[in-house]
């Protein structure tokens, strides 16, 4: 075998690992992003295809990974409409029924801004920093920290009776 | 965060582990996934800053075209190109371009149509207008150009992206360029000179084409490459420099500044002066003593990119058929734009010295010819622009008159019409009028009399024999003007000696009326 197809082969193992190692994170932040399983594995995926385009060019493919299923997520809500996003707190009910969670809480997620949830879902269950947030989000820090505040508050109010 | 949002947070963690749950370990295609990034070479960086930047031209281009599009399709008139009407005109000496930036934008032909490309907008007739649907031109967009074609001729106006090392290119034949100096956004490149706007013609008939160019403003007035110079003022001296000559007023002082490279005294903005940035350089000794441009002119030899033309004065580059030297000329008009047109007329180019003689001198054809005084140099640049070779000065007389005639007869074949005003400036005997008629060809089918108008003993002996004239010369046509002059149409638009033309309009209305006693479209 020539040099020529030496290097893809590399970049097949080296991307088959990362995406071994990868894949469960991205499919759960996916689906705590727009609270729909199905949907949240289909946007790993779709994610996975971007990575893999440009994978041996990327300085850090976790970075890269975790802006691109934050944006990929971003995009589902806005095209989902109301419709859909109707659908899909239902879905996320039934499944929270079905496995014990706090159905009423995750509902309540859809009030918030996409960034506001984001913050939320990124910052206090996925735990990652306020600089990767930021990063993925495009934001600053502290925009990130006051997304945080507010979005506490609007929970607050929503759950309460 | 308070004990309540703990609280909130925990049970955000539990629902969303919940959500979570079941997604496996295991990433679902792993094979497919894997084999992307072993069939298909990725495009390194450079090659994806190339894509997007293809991607971007592209949209642009049909942004563009789109918009033209558009503005045809609002056009909804139908138009055909009669046959052509190119005329074969014999290849002369150039000489340069010129644009004389204090002169008025004459009035758009009714009927034309804007041609928008840039910072330059060109008016042009239904039949060399690509708005109109059905007739037989096209147009092509390039980076810095849009290009109308119908047939034989064409219409090209750039944007201004000029390459330095050939900044102006002067070709034989029916070509005219002209350059409007501005700024130039998106110039990157060192080899771009800043020119704003360029408008190009070649539509085969010069009476069209300085039509056209007289729409494009703020200028009016254009010569074109073909054109022979008219005969300068007699007493008038003559200055050289390298290949071309020209012809100023005796009283002014004039001075040439030499090529000197190594020099880097810097040129001083004056009053009425051209600054000229780059590409030459001048004695520094000699430019104390250098008068304004606005008193004389100034003659230099200039590498590209060439200077970028502002304020008032003026710039003419010429350039021989073989490669001779850029030459500049600046010219201050001072308060009176009639003498900067003057001498920029009486700019000739010299063959090179070791070019072969011609035995007779080369004419091209001119439909119309006008001589005329005072009254007529007015409304001069207006008739030039619409195609009329005008020679007027300030009390012209019979032998003045005469003398312009068979000058213009040697570098012109009069195809159509000589339009004639004399006797303003005193008595003129009906053997002098003859005299000037007889000189006319025969071929000539119209030959324009204007009568004269001023509060002056000698008029209306003068008028008599003017208006006589038809009854002997059946080719006589009698323009009134001194009934046009006494008319409603003149209050307030002559001059306080009731004589001469006070505003645009009256040089207007005086235009049109030769126009219409020559038969042709105003």
């Amino acid at each position: 075998m020539g040099p020529v197809m030496a290097e893809p082969v590399v970049a097949g193992k080296a991307f088959e690992a990362f995406y071994r190692r990868t894949w469960r994170d991205a499919a759960r932040w996916a689906t705590a992003l727009t609270g729909d399983r199905h949907v949240g594995e289909e946007l790993a995926q779709e994610a996975f295809l971007r990575v893999a385009a440009r994978f041996g060019e990327l300085d850090s493919p976790e970075a890269y990974l975790r802006t691109v299923v934050v944006n990929l997520a971003r995009s589902a809500m806005r095209s989902s409409g109301r419709r859909v996003a109707r659908e899909r707190r239902s879905a996320m009910i039934d499944a929270a029924a079905t496995h014990g969670g706090d159905a009423e809480l995750l509902a309540s997620l859809d009030t918030l801004s996409y960034e506001q949830r984001a913050v939320l879902v990124l910052r206090y269950w996925a735990d990652w920093d306020e600089v990767a947030i930021a990063a993925a989000l495009g934001c600053r820090p502290s925009t990130v920290r006051s997304h945080a505040r507010r979005a506490l508050v609007l929970l607050r109010e929503e759950i309460q009776p | 965060v308070s004990l309540i949002d703990d609280e909130l947070i925990d049970r955000l963690r539990v629902g969303l582990d919940e959500l979570t749950h079941d997604i496996g370990a295991e990433p679902p295609g792993i094979e497919a996934m894997v084999g992307l990034t072993n069939e298909f070479p990725q495009p390194g960086r450079s090659q994806r800053r190339l894509m997007v930047l293809a991607a971007a031209a592209t949209a642009l281009l049909v942004a563009v075209a789109g918009v033209l599009i558009l503005l045809r399709d609002h056009h909804d008139a139908t138009v055909d190109i009669p046959d052509s009407s190119v005329t074969t005109v014999s290849p002369v000496v150039t000489s340069g371009v010129q644009r004389l930036a204090v002169l008025p934008v004459p009035p758009t032909p009714e009927g034309w149509e804007l041609l928008e490309w840039g910072s330059v907008r060109v008016a042009l007739p239904p039949d060399l207008s690509p708005f109109h649907v059905g007739n037989a031109c096209e147009h092509s967009i390039s980076e810095a150009a849009v290009r109308v074609t119908c047939g034989d001729r064409w219409v090209e106006i750039h944007s201004g992206l000029y390459n330095g090392a050939t900044p102006v290119t002067i070709v034989n034949g029916l070509h005219v360029l002209a350059s409007l100096g501005g700024d130039c956004e998106g110039c990157e490149s060192d080899a771009v000179t800043d020119l704003d706007a360029t408008v190009s013609v070649d539509v085969g008939d010069n009476t069209l084409a300085a039509s056209i160019l007289a729409t494009v403003g703020p200028s009016g007035t254009w010569r074109f490459e073909n054109e022979p110079r008219p005969a300068p003022p007699a007493a008038w001296q003559t200055v050289s420099f390298d290949q071309v000559t020209i012809r100023v007023p005796s009283d002014w002082a004039v001075e040439t500044t030499p090529d000197d490279a190594s020099s880097t005294c810097p040129h001083v903005l004056r009053d009425r002066v051209v600054q000229l940035d780059h590409g030459f350089a001048v004695d520094c000794a000699q430019v104390e003593g250098l008068r304004s441009p606005s008193d004389g002119v100034r003659l230099y030899s200039a590498e590209p990119p060439l200077p970028i033309p502002t304020g008032r004065a003026e710039q003419i580059v010429t350039t021989g058929n073989d490669g001779a030297p850029t030459v500049v000329l600046e010219v201050g008009f001072g308060a009176d734009p009639a003498i900067g047109l003057a001498i920029l007329n009486s700019l000739a180019s010299q063959p090179p010295v070791d070019a072969p003689t011609s035995p007779s001198v080369t004419r091209t054809d001119k439909p119309v010819v006008a001589l005329g005084e005072s009254v007529m140099l007015g409304a001069a640049p207006l008739m030039e622009a619409r195609g009329i070779r005008t020679y007027a000065e300030v009390s012209a007389g019979p032998n003045k008159e005469m003398e312009w005639l068979q000058a213009a007869l040697q570098h012109y074949n009069i195809t159509y019409g000589v339009v004639i005003q004399l006797g303003s400036n005193g008595t003129v005997t009906r053997e002098q009028y003859e005299s000037l008629l007889a000189e006319v060809p025969a071929r000539v089918q119209r030959i324009v009399m204007l009568t004269v108008h001023a509060d002056r003993p000698w008029i209306d002996g003068n008028n008599a024999i003017i208006r006589s004239l038809p009854a002997t010369h059946p080719n006589v046509i009698v323009l009134d003007w001194d009934a046009l002059a006494a008319g409603p149409q003149f209050v307030g638009h002559l001059s306080s000696d009731g004589v001469h033309l006070k505003d645009d309009a009256a040089k207007t209305t005086y235009t049109n009326s030769v126009l219409q006693a020559l038969g042709l479209p105003t």
